[in-house]
């Protein structure tokens, strides 16, 4: 469907559920072939006014989708797809638009305010669907970063880039420079790759908002964290390597470390910073969790990357075993490898036990290994994979077993879901430990870390097990230690990996009397 | 204001002269959020009830566009930025600062959720002994961050327990923090004025910062005395770390004989 140019479909809905979409369709098509071949200055008014619109019709949908902790029904990823794309489309007409508009100012026109008007919306809404391609799962969007980049060599040409146009956003006016503009979209399109849930991406884009007017894009190596930035294409925003000379467009962020410090502030006040808009709906774990990224992120720039792993293309498959009860009762059992199982195939009747490991059998396809990493590519369907779920795997050609974690999710339409795993540990050992309090024991993972003091070794449990002031006894032949766990060093879901202290060792199977007893003075 | 540029489209009218633009033409709320309750308990709530605002079209004032525009300049001045009306929902969430109870919710589930595990006694410095375990934990984990902010978020409910303050010294100055040390070494002299660990923060001050004037009395005087190979020999023990190496020894062991007892995973067929 293509509406004849300057023939405007009708107004469409206030919604954007069943039906209304196939309006917006009609009316974003007809913009985009507006951008492409109508005057400039009209396609400007009326590409905001459709804008604002649009964006109004979002808001109304924003909090029910980006609040809803569950996974999403079809009906709820159709929309959070469409929207992203919708944007897109937003921004694509915008940089036509604007792109056209410079080609006529060349040959002399004026009009800078309808030009930064255009520029603005087009960053505005790249960052939109930047936003809600990563809500939706779908993946990086590359393209809209590769927009971003040429609006930008734009404002640069126009000399537009403290250039301060009013748009909106979530149904707020903002009025940031083109410059701090394109460097929230930069940020956002650097933290939007599979790693936040979709909550702590909307926390986020709140924040940009308010931060980004204190980054400063420039071609001057300023003190402190910076980016470097490809001022064409889709790469985006990268760190720079440790030692690399910074040169071309950088992105300074360094203000970022007071701004992580401010959010911190709020918090110990009692309050959520920005302390409006739709942020504040969102548990306050959700925000913590993105200024644990935040931290980590503005580390990486301040010091550089460090020099990258060995990361090597292959080909294999891994056999994973999911979450922490189903680690347990297969993972150090000889027959809890699905090996086994395809090896009696051949034996004829299959036992029920063997038929229920062989069901709940996941195969991934691995892409991507380094040191501290993997890299897997598999089907979606299976949706156990959050962010956070604790995993062990074996590849199928050989070599240990190892425990780790999802660290990110890339699910992209069409394509095999991209899977992200932490190593935890290569070497984890069961371990049995009775609670002191109340009857019942507790399994555990006793995780080694590489300091043979034991002082980085850490014991996994489920979340549900872990209590700070219980007293556990842990029986290694004849002596019982007695342990607490008294911090959580790392929190995935619904695992908890905790430090202990050993409070004290006694020898068992010796009489009451003699028991000896080396508790610490 | 001014008009018939562009930019007006990006401009929300207040609805009648004379009344502050407060609500948005678009989106106008016709129901009262539950805002209090919402202020007092934001991290728990769901999100608020959709159905209780009205939607509307936007409004657009497309007849101020079509004004004839100024001969010269062609270009409207860039307006300053308008922090104006806010969507329904915005609104709802950001009708006031939350109150004092919903201001100590938010800061306990800030703290159960920065610092997991760590007893709930350590949050508000009333055991100070509790606070600061857990805070020397976080800082041989290698997080001093935490292990900072852990101290701050206690002083501020007990500004006058000077065990926290220094401990907090004494971490930022093993971080090697030497200008968040030098604001926490005033703030500590401005509350303690008499404290006699002050000659002791001077001293270690001095190394982190000393061309303060503060720390100036921390400087030795004889040049000697400071003299040392390797680890610094006259370091405090704010953090309370124990002398006692049994659990350490201890910790040895059991990593040994778990290591040695097997159960690791099995590489199956």
């Amino acid at each position: 469907m293509s509406a004849r140019r300057n023939d405007k479909p009708e107004a469409p809905p206030a919604g954007l559920r069943g039906d209304d979409r196939g309006a917006w369709d009609k009316v974003i098509a007809w913009l985009k072939d507006e951008a492409h071949h109508g005057d400039p200055a009209p396609v400007a008014r009326q590409a905001l006014a459709e804008y604002r619109r649009f964006d109004a019709a979002v808001a109304k949908e924003e909090a029910e989708l980006l609040a809803n902790p569950l996974l999403w029904n079809d009906e709820e990823q159709a929309l959070g797809l469409w929207i992203g794309r919708a944007f897109h489309e937003f921004t694509q007409s915008a940089v036509a638009a604007l792109g056209r508009f410079a080609e006529a100012r060349v040959a002399g026109q004026s009009g800078n305010d309808i030009a930064a008007a255009l520029a603005g919306l087009a960053f505005t809404a790249g960052g939109a669907a930047l936003k809600w391609t990563e809500v939706a799962g779908a993946g990086r969007r590359g393209a809209a970063v590769a927009e971003m980049n040429r609006a930008f060599g734009i404002v640069e040409a126009l000399d537009l880039v403290r250039d301060k146009p009013v748009t909106v956003a979530a149904g707020r006016d903002q009025s940031p420079s083109l410059e701090s503009h394109y460097s929230r979209v930069m940020l956002l399109d650097a933290f939007c790759r599979g790693n936040l849930g979709r909550a702590q991406v909307a926390i986020l884009d709140s924040w940009l908002w308010e931060w980004a007017p204190e980054y400063r894009v420039t071609r001057t190596a300023l003190p402190g964290a910076l980016l470097a930035v490809e001022g064409h294409g889709a790469r985006g925003a990268r760190a720079l390597a440790a030692g690399e000379t910074p040169a071309g467009r950088l992105l300074w962020i360094e203000p970022l470390g007071e701004q992580i410090a401010g959010a911190v502030r709020a918090f110990h006040e009692g309050s959520i910073p920005p302390g409006r808009g739709i942020s504040l709906i969102f548990r306050v774990e959700e925000h913590a969790a993105v200024l644990d990224h935040l931290r980590a992120f503005l580390d990486i720039a301040r010091r550089g990357l460090p020099a990258r792993q060995v990361r090597e293309g292959c080909e294999a498959f891994v056999e994973l075993l999911v979450g922490l009860p189903e680690i347990l009762a297969k993972a150090f059992s000889p027959r809890g490898w699905g090996g086994n199982v395809i090896a009696s195939h051949g034996g004829g009747q299959r036992s029920i036990e063997e038929r229920q490991l062989e069901v709940n059998r996941r195969r991934l396809r691995l892409v991507d290994e380094s040191a501290s990493g993997l890299g897997l590519e598999g089907d979606d369907a299976d949706q156990s994979l959050a962010v956070g779920t604790l995993v062990a795997l074996r590849r199928e050609d050989g070599g240990p077993p190892l425990l780790a974690e999802v660290a990110r999710r890339v699910a992209v339409a069409g394509a095999p879901t991209r899977i992200g795993m932490r190593i935890l540990s290569g070497d984890p050992r069961r371990l049995t430990l009775e609670r002191q309090s109340r009857r019942g024991q507790v399994d555990a993972l006793y995780l080694p870390g590489t300091d043979s003091s034991g002082r980085a070794d850490a014991i996994l449990v489920a979340q549900s097990d872990f209590d700070p002031q219980a007293y556990l006894d842990a029986r290694l032949g004849d002596r019982h230690y007695g342990l607490r766990l008294n911090r959580i060093r790392h929190l995935g879901r619904g695992w908890v990996l905790a430090g202990l202290e050993v409070l004290e060792e006694r020898v068992q199977d010796v009489p009451p009397a003699m028991e000896l007893s080396l508790a610490p003075a | 204001m001014k008009t018939g540029g562009v930019m007006d489209l990006l401009r929300w009218e207040p609805e009648a002269a004379g009344r502050a633009p407060v609500a948005s033409p678009a989106v106008r709320l016709v129901a009262a959020a539950p805002r209090a309750r919402a202020m007092n308990d934001t991290a728990f709530l769901p999100a608020p009830d959709l159905d209780a605002f009205e939607w509307e079209e936007p409004v657009v004032s497309v007849a101020a566009l079509q004004r004839p525009r100024p001969a010269a300049p062609a270009i409207d001045p860039v307006p300053e930025p308008v922090r104006g009306p806010a969507p329904a929902l915005a609104q709802a969430v950001a009708l006031a600062p939350p109150d004092e109870p919903g201001r100590a919710r938010i800061r306990q589930r800030y703290f159960s959720v920065r610092f997991p595990g760590a007893p709930g006694s350590a949050s508000d410095g009333k055991d100070p002994a509790a606070t600061i375990k857990a805070a020397r934990l976080h800082f041989e984990d290698g997080d001093g961050e935490r292990a900072v902010e852990l101290l701050e978020f206690a002083i501020q409910t007990s500004p006058l327990e000077p065990r926290l303050w220094l401990a907090l010294l004494e971490i930022l100055f093993l971080e090697r923090e030497s200008e968040a040390f030098v604001r926490a070494a005033r703030s500590f002299r401005d509350r303690f004025p008499q404290a006699a660990e002050w000659a002791e923060v001077a001293r270690l001050g001095w190394r982190l910062a000393p061309r303060e004037p503060a720390f100036a009395s921390g400087r030795p005087v004889v040049k000697a005395a400071d003299a040392h190979y390797g680890a610094w020999p006259e370091a405090p023990n704010w953090i309370e770390a124990s002398w006692d190496l049994t659990a350490e020894v201890l910790a040895v062991e059991l990593r040994s004989r778990v290591l040695r007892s097997g159960g690791g995973f099995t590489l199956g067929a």
